[in-house]
């Protein structure tokens, strides 16, 4: 027996150690998905439409190119919008007389559809923008400095 | 084997070597959680490829044109699954809808801004019980109905002409 005390490698270090590599993995994985998502988000641009339905002219008017607008779930900016499209209010009406559906026209009431731009992330399955899912068919709340209203997504294109 | 302090071979605490089990069982189980993203990774074998037919049904003139900006693109379950790929699209025609006669009669007639929209999805896939195992995440059965997803849009269908490609 040696009277020298040697230094062992014990068991407290290797859990230590692995607890020093979970650590590290964890922070690696989500250093580089922020990483990317940062990346991606930076230099993506989308352009997406909402319509909106059946608006009172005054209400109408209230949709201007250049104002920002933002998601009202999240308070965060959803883009700037880049073209207002205001058109009559069109609604789909029963004809008795030829027993058929048509459409109709209100010129006393408006249909908007407004082109925002924006930045974007993306997953496997959908955009993303200001941390909520885009899809074309979803309604969501919106609001500007001016109005906040309820628009319907209804075109959705990434710029090349 | 173990001395009086339970040592094995009177250097390593039986208890020590629990302790390293349990945290090596635990940095798998996480790693498997987070790394494999919530999917279940089953011992599928792809061994054919499958074509189906998926009827969209009274979807908008909006969701019509983001299914047709969605052909060569993944084709996803409700919940977010991959299922396929959109192949192409067959058909947009307009939707057809009842309508009451003034007799109390009631026909269908096509609906001015709605469309069904039919599509092909091609996937990989086994032999299930009900259809096929599509991309090891989904059952795809003749006559099903089916809430899908593309990148784009949303939309529910019937599913038909489920068959083998070869």
């Amino acid at each position: 027996m040696s009277s020298t005390k040697r230094v062992r490698f014990n068991v407290i270090d290797f859990f230590i150690i692995i607890c020093l590599i979970v650590a590290c993995c964890f922070f690696t994985y989500y250093a580089v998905k922020h990483v990317k998502q940062n990346a991606a988000s930076k230099n993506s641009i989308l352009y997406y439409s909402l319509e909106m339905k059946d608006l009172s002219s005054s209400t109408a008017d209230l949709f201007v190119v250049g104002d920002n607008i933002s998601n009202s779930q999240t308070s965060l900016p959803a883009g700037t919008i880049t073209e207002v499209k205001k058109s009559a209010h069109t609604y789909v009406a029963e004809n008795s007389t030829n027993d058929e559906y048509v459409l109709e026209k209100d010129d006393t009431r408006f249909d908007v559809v407004i082109t925002v731009k924006t930045n974007y992330s993306q997953n496997e399955s959908s955009f993303v923008i200001g941390g909520e899912v885009f899809k074309v068919g979803y309604s969501m709340k919106f609001f500007t400095d001016r109005v906040s209203f309820d628009g319907m997504v209804c075109d959705i294109a990434p710029e090349n | 084997m173990t001395d009086e302090q339970g040592r094995v071979f009177g250097k390593i605490s039986i208890i020590d070597i629990f302790a390293v089990l349990a945290v090596i069982l635990i940095a798998v189980s996480v790693y498997m959680r987070v790394w494999s993203n919530g999917k279940q990774t089953l011992p599928v074998t792809y061994s054919d490829s499958y074509e189906y037919t998926v009827v969209a049904e009274d979807v908008s003139q909006y969701t019509a044109k983001a299914l047709e900006k969605s052909v060569g693109q993944d084709f996803f379950s409700y919940s977010g699954k991959k299922i396929g790929v959109i192949e192409k699209i067959e058909l947009v025609t307009p939707s057809l809808t009842p309508i009451e006669q003034k007799n109390g009669d009631v026909i269908t007639v096509q609906h001015p801004e709605k469309s069904d929209v039919r599509m092909v999805i091609s996937c990989e896939g086994t032999k299930a019980h009900a259809g096929i195992m599509a991309e090891g995440n989904y059952i795809i059965s003749n006559g099903a109905r089916l809430e899908f997803e593309t990148k784009y849009t949303f939309a529910s269908g019937r599913i038909s002409n489920v068959h083998r490609v070869k």
